[in-house]
């Protein structure tokens, strides 16, 4: 150790004193920022491991915004689907009546007026849109009606393809139906009619007048007026399962977010009561250096000289 | 009598000398590099007695032999050499520290990972205009953090590479001033206040130059030193014993950036640095943002190569096929060394511009601008704006007859920028849409994907596609006209501009294939970035290649700032070592001061006591 009263001995003190104020002031950023790692070099792999968990954060908050959306979209769907079941047990319930032969014909023809609104109904909430003014039941159509009528008055479905899809966890899930998947689709040679083609010909049929035809015919309105109901049931747990599909990914991401909060503050938070009791240590010792420091160099044996 | 006063006076002449060197001492106490002295008292010879000379009683008395510098060159050696070590490792730092904080703040994996995340609220809101800015407004971002990382990065290497000159230029200063040093020392007097003044300054001058490179020293007569560039004889030799210095310099390679090399302006030697001393950490950092700068190049890009290919298979709003996203050149401009104007050169890239690979050059005339590729190929002339190539040049006014410019393509992460795309060209819908009847016996669905190069004999799409047989299908056009009959057993069917396969389904099943119109609400296309996000290259997924680049970065200056400490206490070691022996304790020059009063006090009283003889002598005359 030099001699105090030496040019290098009073650098060196002066060289601690320093190094010490640089070591309080990297841990009163530390304790400021309440974080252990704050740049690459203070421990690379933390960092890079806390910039994958941050990124994965982001993406899965991105997710959970997409799912949000989706299962705005599937509720919407719910309530269209719910909104053309009742129309179609009211029309069902219209149907059994119009089979007794106790109603003449003069009823038939309200019924069948009735029949004819409900038809119209069940056309408008396929029609239902979503939040971003997206057919609900159009497949990927994003703009037109989902269903127009043909030359002959037949509602055809106009969309196409898939509803959009929600990544949730490693599948995707389609958020939504189409059209035909709800309310089947017209193929006279497979003997196939939609529901807005069955309420058509239930009209007809309720205002048909030789009974034994009328007969025939409201008894095979009927079945697939039951046929359609099963379809809507179908159609309906579809779209709950799959809202429940995605309220089970958001549950998910809510866990794995708070697992990853949890491991990104193991990996940057600092250890707060030890790094404040180490700036105490770290202050006593710089108080008690500089105090000595000034006394010892006040020694001097020129002082002495007389 | 005489010889008291002889004794006496010299006596008060040494201490005297004696005196002023310690006075000196503490006078330069605080002197950086001052040697403390000591003046060598020595008797003086009383001569020989001979058979006609009588003995002498006494002695000469004392006379001061010349200044020691108190240095111990073994010391002073380690104390360069440590001092060497650690210049190196805290350059290194420094600028190691500058490129990390760059890194850092250039946020390109969160850039990056904001492009994604805005993919996947894109595939949440496909129709969303707002999406689709939004995504286009984070693509921006992104090509924006890595063509502004790539600028600071090559701002970065050419400070470098001008402190890695400036260092150079003072090692020349160093050498230069020693060998005038060199010179003075041969003509002094050895043991003088002058050649210990010089010594001093010698030893300065060696311990900047160590501090700068590594440098071995042999010291010959009078403390000339011949000063070698490392250790070993096959060293370089710097400072001759005697005559001139050679000059180092920095060169530039190709390839491998700035390069020392001994002797610029005649024979220009490589050298191989040793690694020590500033300069040689300034020709590691060096080398580290080149490697920095070839991983960004790399990394950019991957990420455009990515995301071009994914853009490009899609179709946008309009029912168009997906563009590219980024454009990945750009022209950049560098005014000739001998340009005597100020005018300022402004270049706008077409998009789509096919830039000429050699580059162009750009000359002002007598009154006209003449913009040409380097090869001469092709040229255009004019007073501005120049179109060439799908370039626009604008040029200011201050131009002068003669005045050059050279115009390089740059790719890489420089040359990133997104291309001129509105909010309707994002490409969010699958190329194809696809749907299967409602009756279909499986819920699969035939698998489309675009290839330039199938060119099957079909009429385009849209289709009905309709199962016939086990494993046979017609293509039938929306007239109900069969087109074609094709396996249907999940087997590869080349289509026009297309391939698909269909699955197996049960007699009856039908799917339609079509083109995606305008106004698709379809996001499979935006949700197929997150598998570009997923996909793994050659080191890990865009993102973890990025995460690697920062953590080998961090590793490498946490690596380096740990043995700057380690060199930085050695360092302090032996500075502590050789001031010991060499550096001014004012205690001990109190001490000393007080001793040689005394004896200077002393002499002082021989003399009265003299002078007290000769009148008690005078007296018995009276």
């Amino acid at each position: 150790m030099n001699p105090v009263s030496s040019r290098s001995g009073h650098l060196g003190a002066v060289m601690r004193l320093t190094a010490l104020d640089e070591q309080i002031s990297r841990q009163q950023q530390q304790i400021s920022t309440a974080r252990r790692v704050t740049r690459p070099a203070d421990d690379p792999v933390a960092f890079a491991r806390a910039a994958t968990i941050r990124r994965v954060q982001a993406a899965g908050d991105a997710d959970g915004r997409a799912i949000q959306a989706a299962e705005r979209r599937l509720a919407s769907t719910d309530v269209a689907l719910d909104g053309i079941n009742n129309i179609l047990l009211r029309a069902r319930d219209l149907a059994l009546q119009g089979a007794t032969g106790t109603v003449n014909a003069q009823d038939r023809a309200l019924l069948a007026r009735e029949v004819a609104e409900l038809r119209a109904a069940a056309l408008g909430l396929a029609e239902t849109r979503d939040a971003d003014g997206r057919p609900l039941f159009g497949g990927s159509q994003s703009s037109g009606p989902a269903y127009a009528p043909d030359a002959n008055g037949v509602p055809v479905w106009q969309g196409s393809g898939q509803p959009p899809a929600v990544q949730a966890g490693g599948s995707q899930i389609a958020a939504g139906i189409t059209g035909p998947e709800a309310f089947g689709d017209d193929d006279a040679l497979a003997e196939r009619e939609s529901l807005f083609t069955s309420l058509s010909a239930l009209e007809t049929a309720l205002t048909e007048p030789d009974p034994v035809l009328r007969g025939e015919a409201m008894a095979t309105r009927l079945t697939r007026l039951d046929g359609h109901v099963d379809r809507l049931a179908t159609a309906r747990a579809t779209v709950g399962a799959r809202g429940a599909r995605l309220e089970a990914e958001t549950e998910r991401l809510a866990t794995t977010r708070l697992d990853q909060s949890r491991a990104l503050s193991a990996l940057e938070d600092l250890d707060m009561p030890e790094a404040i009791a180490r700036m105490q240590r770290l202050l006593t010792v710089l108080e008690a250096a500089q105090a000595s420091f000034a006394r010892v160099s006040a020694l001097s044996l020129w002082d002495q000289l007389r | 009598m005489m010889d008291l006063l002889a004794l006496g006076s010299v006596g008060v002449r040494a201490f005297q000398a004696a005196l002023n060197i310690t006075g000196e001492n503490v006078a330069n106490a605080d002197t950086p590099g001052y040697v403390r002295r000591e003046v060598q008292l020595r008797t003086i010879p009383t001569g020989p007695g001979g058979p006609i000379q009588k003995e002498s009683f006494s002695g000469a008395g004392v006379r001061p032999d010349g200044i020691t510098r108190s240095s111990d060159a073994l010391k002073i050696n380690s104390a360069r050499i440590a001092a060497g070590d650690h210049a190196r490792l805290e350059t290194r730092a420094d600028w190691l520290r500058r490129l990390e904080s760059l890194a850092v703040n250039a946020e390109i994996g969160t850039r990056m990972a904001g492009l994604f995340d805005a993919g996947s609220d894109l595939a949440a809101a496909p129709t969303s205009v707002a999406a689709r800015s939004l995504f286009l407004g984070a693509a921006d971002q992104a090509a924006a953090g890595f063509r502004g990382h790539a600028d600071d990065l090559e701002r970065l290497e050419a400070d470098i590479t001008t402190a890695t000159r400036s260092a150079a230029e003072e090692v020349n200063g160093l050498t230069r001033a020693l060998a005038r040093v060199n010179e003075e020392l041969r003509r002094t007097l050895a043991g003088g206040t002058t050649a210990a003044g010089l010594l001093d300054t010698r030893d300065r001058l060696l311990g900047d130059l160590a501090s700068l490179v590594r440098i071995s020293v042999s010291e010959g007569e009078k403390g000339v030193v011949s000063v070698r560039l490392g250790s070993g004889a096959a060293a370089a030799l710097i400072v001759p014993a005697v005559g001139n210095p050679v000059r180092i310099g920095v060169q530039d390679t190709a390839g491998a950036g700035a390069e020392i090399v001994l002797d610029p302006g005649h024979d220009p030697t490589p050298l191989r640095l040793p690694a020590s001393g500033r300069l040689a950490g300034l020709v590691e950092a060096a080398r580290a943002v080149r490697a920095a700068r070839a991983d960004h190049d790399a990394l950019a890009g991957r990420f455009a190569a990515a995301l071009n290919d994914w853009h490009s298979a899609g179709t946008d709003a309009l029912g168009q096929p997906g563009t590219p996203l980024f454009a990945t050149e750009t022209l950049k401009v560098r005014a000739g060394l001998a340009n005597a104007g100020t005018a300022a050169v402004d270049i706008s890239l077409a998009d789509g511009a096919s830039l000429f690979p050699g580059g162009y050059r750009l000359i002002r005339g007598a009154s006209d601008f003449t913009l040409e590729r380097s090869d001469g190929s092709a040229s255009v002339t004019g007073p501005g704006p120049l179109i060439l190539d799908g370039i626009t040049l604008r040029l200011g006014p201050g131009a002068v007859p003669g005045d050059a410019w050279d115009l390089q393509p740059a790719s890489g992460a420089a040359g990133l920028s997104l291309r001129p795309i509105t909010a309707a060209g994002v490409a969010a819908a699958r190329r194809f849409t696809v749907d299967a009847g409602v009756a279909n016996s499986t819920p699969a669905l035939p698998t489309v994907f675009a290839d330039p190069t199938a060119a099957g004999l079909i009429a385009p799409p849209p289709w009905t596609i309709q199962i016939t047989a086990p494993g046979t299908a017609d293509i039938l056009d929306p007239a109900g006209t069969v087109l074609a009959s094709v396996p249907a057993d999940g087997s590869l069917i080349e289509g026009p501009g297309f391939r698909f396969s269909l699955p197996a389904g049960a007699v009856g099943d039908r799917f339609r294939l079509a083109l995606t119109g305008p106004a698709s609400a379809d996001n499979g296309h935006a949700l197929v970035l997150a598998g570009v996000r997923a996909l793994a290259g050659p080191d890990g997924t865009l993102e973890a290649a990025q995460d690697a680049a920062m953590a080998r970065m961090g590793a490498a200056l946490s690596d380096t700032e740990r043995l700057a400490e380690a060199a930085a206490a050695v360092k302090d070691d032996t500075q502590r070592a050789a001031d010991l022996v060499s550096g001014v304790d004012l205690n001990r020059e109190a001490a000393e001061l007080t001793r040689l009063q005394v004896a200077y006090r002393a002499n002082a009283q021989v003399i009265a006591t003299a002078r007290a003889l000769f009148d008690t002598i005078f007296g018995l005359a009276a």
